[in-house]
């Protein structure tokens, strides 16, 4: 990855989950790792701090991820609407696929995960936004 | 039984068994951090028993377990190798033996036979407590900063598979 991550949120129900990303965070060098249990508290969160990368599940309660994705698109609360988001998920098919994408997520990933998995992701992800 | 098996179960300092402890420090910070990332990732899978996407948080730990060990493992052999490290070769066959029963584990779970991961919790968090103990505090007054590979550790288990 050229450019380190300064700061990612994760928008994830699932506490162990959470845990799993932070850790796989930790081993990229991200340091600042901000946590969100439902797309709600990501807006909040980005709101106030922005994210060099967010890593979002689709299925929570509250606001799911795709909603999540959609709002961050549209700019609300002063979020940048370029964000790079990666969608993290246990939701598989290529409907569900053609849908994250339609939403606006930069990437469609399932789950089950590893490191190198998210890695080459985030890196694809990051390389893709980075302006010419 | 090896020596490693002989520790007591319990934290060095009377604490969880899935917490590092300051004198488990080897004196270098990747190391250090490399060392509580397994016991972090021991305890969270202690506690995973019952939740939600249970068999999805395993299967994505056993990969991330089996990259860490990967990566990790190559931090310190690159340092005990480039100080010429006199027990380097022993350690190197105590990485190979743990590494090749987390695959073991990580493969017979894969295959179909998800209690092969019950037990994985206290096998991680005493191998690494016992190893810490009576192995890697061995090269501490041997390395030094300027021999560790600093990077964050994907990128040493990238090229742990080179």
């Amino acid at each position: 990855m050229a450019k380190e991550i300064d700061r990612a949120v994760i928008v994830e129900d699932n506490p162990q989950m959470r845990d799993l990303i932070n850790m796989v965070l930790g081993s990229f060098g991200t340091r600042d790792i901000i946590h969100a249990g439902n797309g709600a508290e990501a807006i909040a969160a980005l709101a106030s701090g922005g994210a060099d990368i967010v890593i979002m599940d689709w299925k929570m309660d509250v606001m799911d991820g795709l909603e999540c994705t959609r709002r961050i698109r549209a700019g609300i609360n002063g979020i940048d609407p370029g964000l790079p988001i990666v969608l993290l998920t246990g939701v598989t098919g290529e409907e569900s696929e053609r849908a994250a994408y339609a939403a606006g997520v930069d990437l469609f990933l399932e789950k089950p995960f590893s490191l190198k998995k998210l890695h080459a992701g985030v890196t694809r992800v990051i390389e893709a936004k980075r302006p010419q | 039984m090896s020596q490693e098996e002989t520790y007591p179960v319990k934290g060095s300092d009377g604490g969880s068994k899935f917490e590092w402890s300051p004198d488990m420090s080897v004196g270098n910070a990747p190391l250090n951090e490399d060392h509580k990332a397994f016991f972090e990732m021991a305890k969270m899978l202690s506690e995973v028993q019952g939740a939600n996407d249970r068999e999805v948080i395993i299967e994505s730990a056993l990969s991330i377990l089996e990259e860490y060990v990967g990566g990790h493992f190559l931090r310190e052999e690159k340092a005990m190798r480039a100080v010429n490290y006199p027990r380097l070769a022993g350690h190197v066959l105590k990485h190979g033996s743990f590494r090749a029963r987390v695959k073991a584990i990580a493969d017979l779970y894969r295959a179909g036979t998800k209690s092969a991961a019950d037990g994985l919790p206290d096998i991680v968090a005493d191998w690494l407590r016992a190893h810490i103990l009576s192995e890697d505090l061995q090269y501490k007054n041997w390395i030094n900063d300027s021999v560790v590979d600093s990077r964050p550790l994907v990128y040493l288990s990238i090229e742990s598979d080179t």
